[in-house]
């Protein structure tokens, strides 16, 4: 049985025109490259 | 591509050309990434919106540069109605990779189309504020703005599927149904739609159908431009027409001839039945109108016709109350010289007109001087008759005697008249004198009946009575005595009782001369008193 009020809650507000240089911005755009990138750098500071 | 390692640029090889290193970590990585791309395109592909979405950012996690998993995922995006969310996808896809990019395309359209664009910016802050409407329980406006938005942007998934969850709390199934198989028509796949959607058939105990309407494929047409048909020999493309075209002068003649005839044929089928109908629909319509006139006429005919009649019957009736007023008029008129005569003591001539009136022609005043007079008049009749059958039986024409005697009687038919007694004994008598024993013993009988004090007087003359044995000789007295004209008529000797007629004679001689009193208004003497009276019944001297 659907309950209304917890429906209600999967629903949030969509961005407008105006929000989305901020959501551009702030957009985390990490991929599994760049993770691979960060766990070589970390290893190469560790072997140093 | 480039090495996670020295940035150079990477080739087919699973080694950097640059510094040697093992890249097949990466390379795997971008091939996962592209893998998921296609995974999303596939979904994409058949309106799985969001399981292309889902894989296209999966995508974009092992590769953010998979420009065309960027650029498809805006696409997703902007047909679930997010442009905003597309826009921004596109515009980082365009800032990752500047030349040839889809995205670019994407973004200049968009912002070509302005007044699209702030549309659709409306329609996302009114769902916005529809779902604030919704968190603070004013459900009818934000069924209103939800209503809104999907008209300007009917795309958005998301409204369709808030406007459904508003239906569905109020129990308008049907409804939401509709929407939410719009929504499914968008987004074939979305979870919160197929979710609620189960909701709907569990309650309503209906199945929806979500098949997606079949497109007709138009078959391709084989046959070019001008009839012509087409096909490869070879390396060659054949353009045959498929029909044979003879160009000579002759055919041009024999064409326009058939254009003629053809021409002469649409106008004899076509023209002149349409100009023939025209005209008798024309001459239809007026016989139509002359018959609608002639109904009218007729009828306003029938109407005269019907007044006419009317006012006859008003003019009979007229004439009819004015006979009836005439004749009423008339009989007043001869009541009031009635009353003229009685007033002047003519009271025998009115007594013979009174007879003639009709008393229902009178009343009010006129009904009771009427009655009045008849009454009056009705004892001068009485007197009348009475004196002249006496006087008749007195000169022995017992006949008149009988006639006028018996008008006397029937003329005072209550015996109010105080001769009454008298009129019938003296027609009694004068039918037993001419023998009419039956009409005389019926008088006798009413006698005994109406005055039983002088039954004695006359008892002894009805037939088959004790004394009848001496009728014949009383019968001879009585006409003796009733003979003996101009003298008083016995004096009870023999005549059958006590009474005795006084009759004068044609002379006016007198038998009872120096009385105070004219004896030829002497009309008869009372047998049993011996006064005399006039014609009227007024008592003498």
């Amino acid at each position: 049985m659907i309950n209304y009020e917890e429906e209600l809650k999967k629903f949030h507000p969509s961005m407008d025109v105006n929000e989305a240089e901020d959501a551009i911005y702030s957009r985390d755009l990490t991929d599994v490259t760049d993770i691979l990138k960060e766990m070589l750098k970390e290893e190469k500071k560790k072997r140093k | 591509m480039r090495c996670i390692y020295c940035n150079t640029p990477l080739a087919a090889i699973d080694y950097c050309p640059g510094c040697g290193a093992d890249i097949t970590i990466q390379k795997r990585i971008v091939r996962i990434s592209n893998l998921l791309y296609n995974q999303g395109l596939e979904k994409a592909s058949v309106r799985d919106l969001s399981g292309a979405i889902a894989c296209l950012k999966r995508s974009l996690k092992f590769n953010k540069e998979n420009i065309d998993a960027r650029n498809l995922l805006g696409l997703c995006y902007f047909e679930t109605g997010e442009v905003v969310s597309a826009l921004c996808e596109w515009v980082i896809s365009k800032n990752l990779q500047q030349e040839d990019n889809l995205a670019d395309h994407y973004i200049t359209q968009l912002q070509n189309n302005k007044n699209r664009l702030d549309t659709i910016n409306q329609t996302i802050k009114k769902y916005n504020q529809s779902i604030e409407y919704c968190r603070q329980d004013n459900e009818d406006m934000a069924v209103i703005q939800l209503k809104k938005v999907i008209a300007q942007n009917p795309k958005l998934v998301k409204a369709h599927q808030l406007l459904a969850l508003l239906y569905m709390k109020h129990q308008e199934y049907e409804k939401a149904r509709r929407l939410l198989k719009k929504a499914a028509a968008v987004d074939n796949t979305n979870t919160t739609t197929l979710r609620y959607l189960t909701e709907i058939e569990e309650i309503t105990g209906k199945s929806t159908a979500l098949g997606t309407r079949k497109k007709r494929v138009a078959p391709e047409k084989e046959e070019g431009m001008g009839g012509t048909l087409r096909y490869i020999s070879g390396n060659e493309t054949i353009i045959q027409p498929t029909t044979f075209r003879d160009s000579s002068t002759v055919a041009t003649f024999i064409n326009i001839v058939l254009g003629i005839l053809l021409g002469g044929a649409i106008v004899w089928f076509m023209v002149v039945p349409a100009s023939r109908q025209s005209v008798q629909d024309a001459a239809n319509k007026q016989v139509t109108d002359a018959n609608m006139k002639l109904a009218s006429e007729t009828a306003r005919l029938q109407d005269l016709q019907d007044e006419i009649d009317e006012y006859s019957a008003q003019a009979d009736a007229a004439d009819a109350d004015r006979d009836k007023a005439l004749d009423k008029a008339a009989s007043y008129e001869e009541l009031l010289g009635l009353a003229d005569l009685y007033v002047q003591g003519k009271q025998s001539e009115a007594a013979n007109s009174l007879s003639s009136l009709d008393a229902s022609q009178f009343e009010g005043n006129a009904l009771t001087l009427y009655q009045n007079l008849m009454s009056a008049v009705s004892g001068a009749l009485f007197n009348q008759y009475y004196t002249a059958g006496t006087t008749a039986y007195a000169n022995g024409d017992y006949q008149t005697a009988a006639e006028q005697l018996t008008l006397a009687v029937e003329s005072d038919p209550e015996g109010a008249q105080t001769n009454h007694y008298d009129a019938l004994y003296y027609l009694g008598f004068a039918y037993f004198n001419q023998g009419n024993t039956t009409k005389s013993d019926e008088i006798f009988r009413d006698i005994v009946t109406k005055y039983p004090a002088q039954a004695g007087n006359v008892q002894g003359y009805i037939t088959g009575s004790s004394s009848q044995a001496d009728t014949g000789t009383q019968t001879g007295s009585q006409g003796e005595a009733s003979m003996n004209s101009g003298d008083t008529a016995g004096d009870g000797q023999g005549t059958g009782g006590e009474g005795g007629i006084t009759v004068w004679d044609e002379s006016g001689g007198t038998t009872g001369g120096g009385l105070g009193y004219d004896p030829a208004d002497v009309a008869w003497t009372d047998p049993n008193t011996g006064l005399h009276y006039d014609m009227y019944g007024n008592l003498l001297g």
